[in-house]
């Protein structure tokens, strides 16, 4: 990347961030708003575990555990990914126009078009449920795992991305995309918050394979807590990052074929 | 603008207020014209099936998860615990309101005051809006996620006919409790003309105190008083516990009147915001 392009995407960046402080309101409710809806999931999580042993082996610390890791991700997927709740609205109003008339490829400036900073509080959050559980959990850390644990929250990050990216760019073809948006939330909240091994065998097979939603979180923690079954041993760390990579070349290409189909709403 | 992204779920296309000639027939023309513009996007109302069916199936596997486990203390047995929770999800689905999203945006844009000249109830043209929506998220998702709930997995009727009734009174006024707390949000609107996400934090409330998530018997216990002070169990947990035949015939008369009190006394509230609201009412646009 040039150095202008690069100049230009961070000051892209830095107008999407400027322009949240416009309605502070919209922040200061979010800080209660947040951790409530974090607080439900793990009212569940806590109210299994002292009224049942174990939910499909997994006691109340790992399932926390794996509610942090998951909550991580989707915390950087809020703070990179939100205007994808919007990309039908811009169709239908045309916004692609001015985007399109940039010299700025248009997929760098979607990107930046909405950096938001709440996500950084769902970041936070799962960051502290995170370090919370795996401290009860007593896990060792060192600064290999540590690394390897950041670049399989990239990787969880870009697999979110290239999902939402590839769901909600139907609506260069179809100028709805919020029902699929909301359709792909519900999966993601019951696929990387919960232990896939709750669900059917065919199940597990779909989230796995056709969609990798057990490589966010239930495949990186099962490693990280040393499941028995863990086939993917070792190299689910890697894995993780690898798969989010090709995942979102793939979104980012489906996203610009979307676009040579996009029709401007006129003036 | 930034945003949380659920608090964006709860915001619909405005809606287009007809011209009718009498009160009466002004309602039922609302709640007929919501239902077929509900109808009109299928490819929406079938993924919002999916997502609904998806949503039910996630939590019946893991609650079937957690009883496969040692159980520790008592509790319903898991088909109850299975029927709570698709009767959870069909609630859901029919709790369906845009009064919130609706009358803010109707205020700010300064139509609101095409609506106030039309001799119809405001909030009761509202509510019938609301009630087409209700209507049309029943046919559209309640009856096919009941479909696979009875066709895959061991759901309940009613513990007794006498059970069923009081489900549906108390379903009822649980629908009210919701709307008339989405209202009381929405008329904050008259003096504070940006509200932030206030009514998703309502929401968010309502999902940790109304039963929808976790049943109030396996609440932790400092969290019971709470909820006994507040409506928000009165919206879920409530017609729930009748349906499962967790509250007997004795106790009914009383938790019924308390649930009508909260009814009554949040219906006052509402009128008398409106009352006060509407005086100082700005008009913006035009």
């Amino acid at each position: 990347m040039d150095s202008n392009l690069l100049g230009t995407t961070l000051y892209l960046m830095k107008l999407s961030i400027k322009k949240q402080f416009a309605y502070p309101l919209m922040f200061i409710s979010c800080l209660f708003l947040i951790p409530m809806m974090v607080a439900s999931g793990v009212l569940l999580l806590y109210a299994l575990a002292t009224h049942f042993s174990s939910v499909s082996g997994w006691t109340f610390d790992q399932l926390a555990l794996l509610y942090g890791f998951g909550y991580l991700s989707h915390g950087l997927l809020m703070v990179f990914g939100a205007q994808n709740i919007w990309m039908d609205q811009l169709v239908i109003k045309g916004e692609f126009d001015r985007m399109l008339l940039r010299p700025l490829p248009v997929i760098i400036q979607y990107a930046c078009s909405n950096i938001n900073l709440i996500g950084f509080i769902d970041v936070i959050i799962g960051a502290g449920i995170l370090t919370a559980s795996s401290w009860r959990l007593k896990l060792s850390w060192n600064a290999g795992l540590v690394l390897l644990l950041l670049l399989t929250l990239a990787g969880a990050t870009w697999i979110r991305l290239a999902l939402y990216l590839i769901v909600c760019s139907t609506a260069f073809w179809t100028k709805r995309s919020s029902s699929l948006f909301w359709l792909m939330t519900d999966l993601m909240e019951r696929a990387t918050q919960l232990p896939l091994s709750i669900y059917p065998q065919r199940f597990q097979l779909v989230l796995t394979v056709l969609l990798p939603l057990a490589m966010i979180s239930y495949q990186p923690v099962k490693q990280l807590l040393n499941q028995p079954g863990t086939w993917l041993a070792g190299l689910v760390f890697l894995a993780t990052p690898v798969i989010g990579l090709i995942i979102l070349y793939l979104a980012v290409k489906f996203f610009n074929f979307g676009l040579k189909q996009y029709e401007s709403a006129g003036s | 603008m930034c945003c949380c992204p659920k608090a964006w779920k709860r915001f619909p296309d405005p809606v287009k207020m007809p011209a009718c000639s009498t009160a009466g027939s002004a309602y039922l023309h609302l709640v007929k014209a919501q239902l077929l513009t509900a109808l009109t996007y299928k490819t929406d109302f079938i993924l919002a099936i999916l997502g609904n069916v998806a949503v039910m199936l996630a939590s019946i596997y893991l609650w079937q998860a957690a009883y496969r486990s040692q159980l520790l203390t008592t509790g319903v047995d898991l088909d109850s615990m299975i029927t709570y929770v698709v009767m959870v999800a069909l609630m859901n689905a029919c709790y369906s309101g845009t009064i919130e999203f609706t009358l803010q945006h109707r205020i700010t844009q300064g139509d609101v005051v095409i609506d106030l000249i039309r001799p119809i109830h405001l909030l009761g043209s509202y509510l019938a809006v609301d009630l087409g929506l209700t209507v049309s998220a029943f046919l559209s998702r309640v009856l096919p996620m009941l479909a696979v709930a009875l066709i895959f997995f061991p759901f309940k009727p009613p513990a007794s006919l006498i059970h069923g009734g009081l489900f549906l009174a108390s379903a009822l006024m649980g629908y009210l409790i919701l709307w008339l707390c989405a209202a009381l949000i929405a008329l904050i609107c008259l003096w504070h003309i940006q509200l932030g996400h206030l009514g998703a934090v309502k929401d968010g409330f309502i999902l940790l105190l109304s039963g929808r998530i976790v049943p109030a018997w396996l609440m932790p216990d400092f969290l019971r008083p709470i909820m006994d002070l507040l409506p928000f169990q009165h919206i879920y947990q409530t017609p729930l516990s009748f349906y499962i035949g967790q509250i007997n015939l004795a106790q009914a008369s009383l938790i019924l009147a308390r649930q009508a009190l909260w009814t009554l006394a949040l219906l006052a509230l509402v009128q008398w915001v409106w009352f006060s609201g509407k005086k100082q009412l700005l008009a913006l646009g035009g």
